[in-house]
């Protein structure tokens, strides 16, 4: 407990906010089924676009569905899929970046040709082009994503294993007669979770918000699936007359984009003090 | 039997860091290597153990040619030559404990299980100058002066034949550097070995060397007794040398 603290301390009152709006809106996505008062895919065109009541706390969509029940499933296919994507981004940067910042050489400039190439390309257009090549659907968001994503995760990994490399502990192991595969292992990776950690929590923010853009331009989870993105593009006719439809939606995709935000770079800031602690003791 | 190293026509990258060096070390000898820097010493040093490659030039460890020796090859011979560093601070693993670091070289080369490498570990705190109580802690926890001798009781731990110390003690302060070399001397003794010394101190260096070679520009100018070079150096860069150092007294 006293570990807990002493970390919710160190990430300052925003991040301590952040993180209990992460676990409210991850905790509503989780627990839908049981909180959401409607079926959210239900149609009752009787009572379309009703405004908000005791009975529908947002109201009713263009189709009649509940948006409150909407909103609670809304979140679990975006979420489930950035951490799908971080993860899958995390691994290729990891393997790319580490190999090519400790061994360098043609493979160091092999990698980074191919990361400035990618680095490059304007991320949005490159992303609705690969997923409108390959039609729209779950599978396409995760290659889009993971295709437009991996080249900065590589470049900051090399950066951090060029730092690492230099330390005389890795010639120190070396010399001691452990491998390239065991140095990898055992320090090289290990040395560098910290920037790793700050790294996927910013990331998994991005990835949520190109997940609400693509579904908001049709080429991302598709309708009638409840998603954040989808409902906002669905609101978006009847918006001047109802506008917390799309309102209801878009905030909840601004605050957990917001909160995962604050969180890696209150870990950031939490982890940096941490370093520079240790560097002042040693 | 003496051990023998012998290289020449070195070469690192375009810049020659050194070349046409060729010397040797007796078994039980402790060989100062002193000279500017950036003129080659530690490139040597890393040569000599084979932490980077060369491009011309033989390799000697026991009358064994290990010019030639893979990474594979060189596997069960990294027990017998160590290497120890500059830097304390960054010598050992940040995320590891002092034992996990010390038990660590035994457990790699399979040497023992995990409980003798323990006890092995502790037996050898002692000729180095540490307690128990440092096992437990971190690298950030330790001192320069502590960080040094686990590094030299992590050396130990695979009983080395050759040791190459790095400047082993120029980011110390001057009085942790008397001790760190006293236990250099003692552990020579006991466990039989010998040592290339390297520095840019010329005091230190004449205090613990036998012989001493002169490097400069990547070139070894001068290897002779330790006396001689000190009292009648011949190349102008040792008289140059060895003159800066008696500055303090001589010129005033």
């Amino acid at each position: 407990m006293i570990r807990l603290r002493l970390f919710l301390h160190s990430l300052g009152p925003i991040g301590v906010i952040s993180i209990v709006i992460l676990i409210v809106l991850l905790g509503s996505s989780l627990l839908a089924p049981w909180l959401a008062p409607y079926d959210p895919n239900q149609i009752r065109m009787s009572e379309r676009l009703a405004p908000i009541s005791g009975e529908h706390w947002l109201g009713t969509d263009t189709l009649g569905r509940d948006v409150f029940s909407r909103l609670l499933y809304g979140g679990r296919v975006s979420i489930m899929l950035a951490l799908a994507v971080t993860v899958a981004t995390m691994l290729i940067g990891l393997i790319i970046g580490t190999l090519a910042g400790y061994f360098g050489g043609w493979l160091d400039d092999v990698t980074q040709a191919g990361i400035h190439i990618f680095q490059g390309l304007p991320g949005l257009s490159f992303m609705i082009a690969i997923a409108g090549t390959l039609g729209p659907g779950v599978e396409s968001m995760f290659i889009a994503l993971v295709v437009t994503s991996w080249a900065d995760f590589s470049r900051v990994v090399r950066g951090e294993v060029m730092k690492i490399r230099e330390e005389s502990y890795i010639e120190g192991i070396r010399a001691i007669g452990g491998n390239h595969m065991y140095t990898l292992i055992r320090y090289v990776i290990p040395n560098m979770i910290g920037p790793i950690i700050v790294l996927f929590t910013v990331r998994i923010g991005r990835v949520i918000l190109s997940i609400a853009s693509l579904s908001f331009l049709g080429l991302g989870l598709q309708p009638p699936t409840p998603d954040w993105g989808v409902m906002v593009n669905d609101a978006r006719p009847f918006f001047r007359s109802y506008f917390h439809l799309i309102l209801a939606p878009g905030l909840c995709i601004a605050l957990i984009s917001f909160a995962i935000n604050c969180i890696g770079d209150a870990l950031r800031d939490a982890l940096d003090t941490k370093t520079e602690k240790a560097g002042w003791l040693s | 039997m003496s051990k023998a190293f012998q290289s020449g026509w070195l070469r690192q990258r375009k810049h020659e860091a050194v070349k046409h060096v060729s010397f040797s070390i007796g078994k039980g000898e402790t060989l100062g290597l002193i000279g500017e820097s950036g003129c080659g010493k530690s490139t040597l040093s890393r040569l000599m153990v084979k932490l980077l490659p060369f491009d011309q030039g033989k390799l000697f460890f026991e009358d064994t040619d290990i010019t030639k020796y893979t990474m594979k090859q060189l596997f069960p011979l990294r027990t017998k030559m160590q290497i120890i560093f500059q830097h304390p601070d960054s010598a050992l693993h940040p995320r590891q404990t002092i034992l996990q670091s010390l038990v660590e070289p035994l457990l790699l080369h399979q040497i023992t299980d995990r409980k003798q490498a323990i006890e092995r570990v502790m037996d050898l705190l002692a000729p180095v100058g540490l307690n128990e109580e440092i096992l437990s802690r971190y690298p950030h926890q330790v001192s320069g002066g502590q960080i040094q001798r686990v590094v030299i009781a992590r050396a130990l731990t695979l009983s080395p034949r050759f040791i190459v110390l790095d400047e082993p003690t120029s980011m110390l302060d001057v009085s942790v550097q008397a001790q760190v070399i006293d236990v250099l001397k003692t552990i020579q003794k006991q466990f039989d070995l010998t040592y290339l010394f390297i520095s840019h101190d010329l005091d230190l260096v004449a205090h613990v060397s036998d012989r001493i070679a002169v490097m400069c520009k990547g070139e070894i100018v001068e290897l002779d007794q330790s006396k001689k070079v000190l009292n009648e150096p011949v190349h102008p860069y040792s008289q140059k040398l060895v003159n800066a150092f008696r500055g303090y007294q001589t010129n005033r």
